[in-house]
Parts: structure tokens; sequence; C-alpha cells
């Protein structure tokens, strides 16, 4: 199947990037429903379906994360490591998006299952650009597996 | 000699003997005065008379008497008489005057002048008369004399006059020698060799070994006295003492030699004898004269002083002390009191070295008792000081117990050791049975008897009792020891405390816990540092990760929020507000770059940095055809293949070779093409890589400062850039073991270069860690 309408999870902090973010996203005409997470635990409770989060209708699981590595309470690596040992979730579609491309944060995302690197641009326009090639390879073109369950649903 | 002559006057009036003696007195010339015959015969006896006049008529004896008296006497025969007459005309008186042993005349009344002449005629007959007189008595003597050899030759050397104490000496009668043999034949024939060799070195001119040799200096006006040695009729020798003498007649021809030669025998021997007693002490010995000059030394006192024998010898005895006053004083009171005895000076020895020394000093005399000078003996007691206070120090040096032991069995000397181990007294230990103070007396005998018998023992197990009662096992080593003449003295036995070695090693062992336990210590601090160490690292680490993150968050939301006032409100903000959204977009992208810049720079700094060989052939294309930097210039950049590979670092190599290749395009004047030259030269083991520009070069005067962090040498709006990639590039190839420098002269472009280490032949691309 393709990314079509899944929900884009964004786990980041900084409201500043989640305002460019979601310009970027909006003028590349990325329209899927957009979850936000502002901190690592955040993440984590969303994707477990904790309190609120049981409801999927509310907040459906996502098909892809752009997750931030630097971020309050757990660490992104965090994050991964925790996704990683959820069997269940281990066809979503991790881009680690963050601001420094530390020889060891990329090693280690891509041993923890993040399926793309990527180091958030300095100006909007890069971003926008980057967000374009995104939608072109990993929803336009990549077929992802269906979901094998869902939690609670 | 007296030379004074004295006349006799003997006349009964006195008149008359006061007139003649005024005429005749003189300054060399003695009168005396007789009234009678028997006066004149008085004072004839005591007195040598050169003439007496004699008044014949005199009351008593008249003068013919006094003369046949005087003829008499053996004493006064010789003696000249002028008679002083009245009557000339008496030849009767006069024949009897002569008979009697008259010499002349004189007539009353007296003419001085006559009277004076004739006196002077007989005062300087008697003069020569006494002259010849003597030196016919000296000649006698000397050709008697026993003590002294005369031989007397013609001019060829035949001996002509053997004297008698040539006789004696030489044992030969003269008759045996006389007009025979030559003086040359009776002197040691080497001798005679020898001496003709060294004169004719001497003089110049070759000498006959013969009788030539021995008076070849006389016979040319040389006074000559030599050492011979002459052999006797028998064959035996002695040495001689010869002086010679050319004899010459008037016309200073010589006519012959006089050979004079006295026996040296006793002389040679006492003196030798006196030198070998001298020599024969290593202690300084010298002799003095009574004007304090020193007049003979031994070897001692050259040794002591540092001066040689010559120099010595004539110079004040006092120069070489430390207290010359004292040293006077010294010899004084010998040449006083007649000796000395351990009379203390110092002796400076030219080099400043002192020396401690005691005098003993005595008096020497010739043969008849007259003091001739001081002869004074040093004592060096630094030596003896020194070897004494050397043996205790070495004595008391060891802690183990040491003691000296006579043949006896007593103890002689203990060291400090010993006190302890008996707890005795030094001075109650010496003279005291060494078996006492031992467990088993009869084996602490044994003990030293097997060393007196063997010459020493060895690890002899014996068991000391301190008076308190404590026991000390020990293990006596013990020798004999000798004096310089090889007699044994006694025994030294030196004893090895085992308690005490058990006692070391207890000390070792603890010793060593403490070092251990220190040892603990400092690597629990060590450790606790680099804990300390690693937290700074990872604190740091964290603060660069947290700029990374934190710090450029808000450039973006710069960027980001003014792109959206720009594209959203353009329109209503006008031409200006668009300008200034627009610089801060451009600030704040700057400051992204120095933020990145930074942080490759803090990582260069501490990151691990392993060499191995890199290709540049192969790296320098990929670089120039991956980095987008160099790719935007549109440069012309050729590289001269083959470029040699380096040992360094292949990623921060990249980034080094990408700043210098970045900076080489992008700073060219407008307009301009960026033309670039890559290329790799060999350096004595190094590779040095040059990257060579047409750009707008470096002045010298700014290419120090080049290489320092956040230094611009160029306009910023012109030649964008944070001033940290050349920092960069210098860190990591210092890091790498290599340098980088450029050349330029700020006119026709730059060429920098890096410099590393060609990789060893045989390592490919194994890693090398730094």
């Amino acid at each position: 199947m393709k990314m079509c309408n899944q929900t884009i999870l964004l786990v980041e902090d900084n409201e500043d990037d989640v305002f460019l973010m979601k310009r970027a996203l909006k003028e590349a005409d990325i329209l899927n429903p957009l979850q936000l997470a502002v901190h690592g635990q955040h993440a984590i409770d969303y994707l477990a379906g904790t309190g609120k989060y049981a409801d999927r209708v509310q907040h459906p699981l996502p098909g892809l994360i752009f997750l931030d590595l630097k971020l309050p309470f757990k660490h992104g690596l965090e994050v991964l490591r925790w996704i990683r040992a959820q069997p269940s979730l281990d066809t979503i579609l991790v881009i680690v998006l963050t601001s420094s491309s530390e020889e060891f944060d990329i090693q280690q995302s891509y041993h923890l299952g993040a399926r793309s690197f990527l180091v958030k641009p300095p100006t909007p326009e890069m971003l926008l650009e980057l967000m374009l090639s995104l939608k072109s390879y990993w929803m336009k073109f990549n077929e992802f597996p269906k979901p094998l369950a869902t939690p609670r649903s | 000699m007296n030379d004074n002559v004295t006349l006799l006057l003997v006349d009964d009036l006195e008149e008359n003997l006061f007139a003649m003696a005024a005429l005749l007195r003189g300054p060399a010339v003695r009168v005396l005065k007789a009234r009678s015959g028997e006066e004149a015969l008085e004072l004839l006896l005591v007195n040598e008379v050169a003439l007496a006049l004699v008044d014949v008529q005199m009351p008593g004896m008249d003068g013919f008497e006094l003369a046949e008296l005087m003829r008499g006497s053996e004493r006064t025969k010789q003696v000249p008489i002028v008679f002083v007459t009245a009557g000339a005309h008496d030849r009767k008186r006069m024949f009897r005057g002569y008979d009697s042993g008259a010499v002349d005349f004189l007539y009353k009344p007296i003419e001085p002048h006559i009277l004076t002449n004739k006196v002077n005629v007989f005062v300087e007959l008697f003069r020569q008369k006494q002259a010849l007189a003597r030196v016919s008595t000296l000649q006698r003597a000397i050709f008697d004399s026993a003590n002294f050899s005369s031989i007397a030759t013609d001019a060829n050397g035949v001996i002509q006059i053997f004297n008698v104490g040539a006789e004696r000496m030489l044992g030969y009668t003269a008759a045996e020698v006389m007009n025979k043999i030559t003086p040359a034949d009776i002197s040691d024939p080497q001798e005679v060799i020898a001496r003709a060799k060294a004169l004719s070195v001497e003089l110049g001119t070759p000498i006959t070994p013969g009788f030539e040799a021995l008076v070849f200096k006389a016979s040319r006006g040389i006074e000559d006295i030599y050492e011979l040695t002459y052999i006797r009729k028998d064959g035996s020798r002695f040495p001689a003492v010869v002086s010679v003498t050319a004899l010459r007649d008037a016309q200073e021809a010589i006519i012959g030699y006089l050979l004079i030669g006295s026996d040296n025998t006793a002389r040679k021997q006492a003196s030798q004898y006196a030198r070998s007693l001298l020599e024969a002490s290593l202690d300084p010995l010298v002799t003095i004269s009574a004007e304090g000059k020193i007049t003979d030394v031994n070897e001692g006192s050259i040794k002591v002083t540092g001066v040689a024998r010559e120099k010595l010898i004539g110079t004040d005895f006092s120069d070489y002390f430390t207290e010359p006053k004292q040293a006077r004083e010294g010899y004084q009171q010998v040449f006083a009191k007649g000796f000395v005895t351990d009379y203390p000076l110092t002796i400076r020895h030219k080099d400043g070295r002192l020396t401690d020394v005691l005098y003993n000093a005595s008096i020497y005399k010739d043969v008849s008792g007259n003091v001739l000078g001081v002869f004074a003996a040093a004592r060096d007691i630094t030596a003896r000081k020194q070897a004494s206070q050397y043996a205790r120090s070495l004595l008391e040096a060891s802690l183990d117990p040491l003691v000296t032991i006579s043949a006896e069995g007593k103890i002689t000397d203990v060291n400090e050791g010993s006190i302890k181990a008996t707890g005795v007294a030094r001075e109650k230990l010496i003279g005291t049975d060494f078996s006492n103070y031992f467990t088993e007396p009869e084996q602490a005998r044994e003990g030293y008897q097997q060393v007196f018998a063997k010459g020493f023992v060895t690890d002899y197990p014996l068991t000391i009792r301190h008076k308190n009662g404590r026991l000390i096992d020990v293990l006596y080593n013990a020798s004999v020891y000798k004096d310089a003449g090889g007699n044994v003295l006694g025994v030294f036995a030196a004893a090895r405390d085992i308690t005490a070695r058990k006692q070391v090693e207890e000390g070792l062992r603890e010793a060593q816990q403490q070092l251990a336990g220190h040892a603990e210590k400092l690597e629990k601090t060590v450790s606790d540092r680099t804990a300390l160490l690693r937290e700074t690292i990872e604190q740091l680490e964290e603060f660069s990760y947290s700029v990374a993150h934190d710090l450029r968050a808000p450039l973006r939301a710069m960027q980001g929020y003014a792109k959206a006032v720009l594209k959203d409100y353009g329109d209503q903000i006008g031409e200006e507000g668009k300008d200034y959204l627009q610089r801060i977009s451009r600030a704040g992208l700057r400051m992204d770059a120095l933020t990145r810049d930074v942080l490759t720079y803090s990582k260069v700094a501490r990151a691990s940095m392993p060499r191995e060989s890199v290709l540049l052939d192969k790296l320098v294309p990929e670089i120039i055809q991956h980095y987008p930097q160099i790719q935007a210039a549109q440069a012309e950049i050729t590289v001269a293949s083959p470029l040699l590979p380096v040992l360094g670092n292949e990623i921060w190599l990249t980034q080094a070779i990408s700043n210098l290749l970045g900076n080489a395009v992008k700073f060219v004047p407008e307009g301009t093409t960026p033309q670039v030259r890559v290329r790799s030269e060999s350096r004595d083991g190094n590779v040095r890589l040059w990257i060579e520009d047409n750009g707008i070069g470096i002045k010298p005067e700014y290419q120090s400062r080049l290489f320092g962090m956040f230094e611009r040498v160029h306009l910023n709006e012109k030649y964008e850039g944070t001033g940290i990639g050349l920092a960069i590039v210098r860190k990591s190839i210092e890091r790498m073991g290599g340098t980088v420098g450029l050349e330029s002269d700020g006119e026709t472009g730059s060429k920098f270069w890096i410099q590393l280490p060609a990789p060893p032949e045989n390592l490919s691309s194994n890693e090398m860690t730094l």
C-alpha cells in the first residue's frame, strides 16, 4: 500500500520548528493528518496508546514518524529503541530529523531502525526542497506493508 | 801575616836611643830600645829582630860581648849587627867587630841619611829573606805532607817528582815511578776515557784519552779540580780529588804539570752514608745552616714542598711553612738548646696543600766539635691522623660488632657495634678476654685460635651475651692482620648479627607493603583523575552537542520567520522592509555556518584520528567531484597525477583538502576563472601536497596569522567565510603528524601545502593508531 492518508507523527519539542515543518509540509502539499508529540515520553505514550491515546480514531498509529533526537525527558534514540522493541510497530517508517550530523547519532539511529537520517536545513527553502523529495520518494513511489496489527483496535 | 820589621837599638845613653829611634821609626818599622847588653838579650828572646844597632862602648857588657853572645845562640845568630862606634880609625876594634858577627859599622856622630839608608838596606834584606823562608817552609810542608800526593811531571807527563804523600797513598816508591810512567798510568782507565770524551764535547776539540785528558784544562790555563780514582801498586783503588796546575818557565812556556791529590775515601763514604740515611727516611729531612738556609734535603722534603732539590738548597728554611716566624724560632731554639722534639709546624706545598708535621731536630758538628748546622726531621702527622681516622671510621662505619684481638685473646680495639652488642663500655672491653662475652667461651677461644692458625675463619657461629642477658646470634668472619713487615699483629673479627638481618628483612617487607599501599593509592588517584577527566570530556561533548542542536534551532527560526514574513506579507512592507528581512536571513545563515565550523574545529581537537595509507590519487578527484562548494565555482582544476600516497586519516584529510580546494576557487578576483593545480612531491620520507591557485594571494605579513582561529585576511563582503576553515586544516594535519604552510607574494596566487609522512613500504591500508 502507499502512504496516501496515513497519519504522520511529528516528534518535536521546538514550536518554531513545528511551525516551519507544518508550513513546509503544507507548501509541499503533503496533506496527511499530522499528530504532534513534544517530547520522547510523549511519543512513546502516543505509540503505546496509553491514556487518551488509546483512542486510535482520534490518535491513529502513524505510518511515518519525523523524529527529533534532542528531546526533553526521553532522547530520540530511546524512543527509537523503544519502537524497535515493539514487534507491532516495526513497519512504521521512522525518519530522524535533527539539527546536527553527529557520527554517533547517525550510526545509532540506523542501528535502532531509522530508515533515514536528515539534518534540519537552515532555510525554509531548503526544508521545502527536502519535503518535496521526501514526498516523491516515500509517498509516491515507496510501497509499504500493511500494518500487522493495531493495539486495541 | 805580620809585615812589621823590628829593629833593636842598644845604647847606654837614653838620648842616643831617643834620637835614633826618632830617625828610624816608620809605618812598618818597630823600634825596640835596650840600655844594656843584658836587656838586649832579653828582648831578642821574645822578638824577631831584623837588625840590631849596637853601641860598642857600654858599661858592663860591651857591644862585642853582646855580639858574641848573639852568635852563640841559634835563635839570634842570624840577626845582623851594625856597630855604632866613635872611632872609625880604630882598625883593631873593627876587625874584632867583624869577627864577632858585625856586618857594618856606623860612626859617631851619626849622619841621619847614612843611618836610614843603611838600615833600609837591612830591612829590605830581612823582608826578602823572611818571604823566601815562608815560601820554602810551605813548599817543604806541601811536599812532605803525607796527606797530599804531589806529583810533578815534565811537559809530556813523565813523573819527575813523587812526594812522600804520593808514595804513601799509592804504594809506589818515588824511584819506581820517576822518569818511567805518567799519572794516567795510575788512574782508572775508564774514567780517563770518559773524561777525554766529556772534555772533547765541552771544549769542542778532540782530546786523547790519556795524560792529556788529565791536564788539558790546566794546559789552557783553566783552573781544574776533579775527582779521579787512583789505582795503587797493589791494584786497589781509591777516590781522590786532584788539583792540576801547569808549571811554566819565565817565558810562560809549559815545562810540566803538578798534580796534587787528596784521598777522598772517607769523605765520600761519610757523605754517602749520610745521604743514604737521609734518603732512607720517607719523612722530610733537611739540614739547615746557622743562617737558616737549607743546606741539604731528602726526597721526602721535595715531595712535601713540591720544590726541586736544587731550588730548596740555599733558600730560607722558614719559607716553606704557614708560620715562617715559628719555623725560624724552631731552628733558633735548636742552635740554642742543641735540639727540639715534636715541634709542630705546617708545611705548605707549592700547590697550596698543607701538611701538619712534628719536627725533631738537633745540631750536628764537625769532628772538632764545631756546630755545622741543624738536622731536622719532620714527621707527617696528617697521614698518621688520617690513617688512624680512616681506620677508625671504617671500623665505626660498620653496624656489625667489630673487634681486634691480640695473640693472647685480649680485645685490643672495638667499635660502637661491639659496645652495643655487649652493653659494655669501650674502655672496659679493651684489655679483657674476647671469650668472656659469649655463651660458649671455649668455642670463642677456639675460634680466634683457628684464625691465628689458618689466617682466617668464615661464618663462625657464636652467641654474644649482652650484660643485661639478651643473646645475639652472630656469624663471625675474621682474619689476621699484619704490620708492614708481614708480622701478625692480631686478629680482626667482624660479627654479623643475624637478629639484625632478620629485623632488616622484616623492615624490608614492611616497606614493600607500604610501597604497595602507596602504589594502590596512586592507582586510585590516577583512576579518580581519569574519571574526572572523562567526566569533563563528557561534559564538553554534551556542551558541543547542545551547541549543535540548541544553538541552531533559533537560527532556523530566524530564517524561517523572516522568509515567512517576506512570502506572506512582502507586498505590505515595502522594499526597505524586505531588505531588512533578507539581512536577518543572511545573518542567520552565516551564524549557522559559524556554529557548524566551530563544532568541526572542536571535533578535530578531540576526535580519534587513526592513521592509514591514504591514496591521494584517488581521494583528491573524489573530493573535486563531490564537494558542492568546488563545483559551484566552475573552476579549472588540474591534478598532476599520480599523486603520492600519504599516511593520514582519510575522513579528516578529506575535510582538510576540501577546505583548501574551496579556498582556492573562492579567493579569485572578480571575472577571473579559478585555476587550481594539485601536485605532490616527495621530501625525505614525507609527501607534500601542493594546491596552487591563481587567486588574490596572501601578503607575506598576514601569512603567519592565516591558520589561526577566526582569522580572516580579506574583507568580509567580497570573500565570505567563517575564518575557521584553515584552523581546521592545520589542526587536523598536525594531529596526523604533519605540517601545513603556504607560499604567496600576495599578488599572483597562493600555493598552499600540507605535508604528511609517506606510508611505510609494507603498509598498504593497515590501520595505525596515533
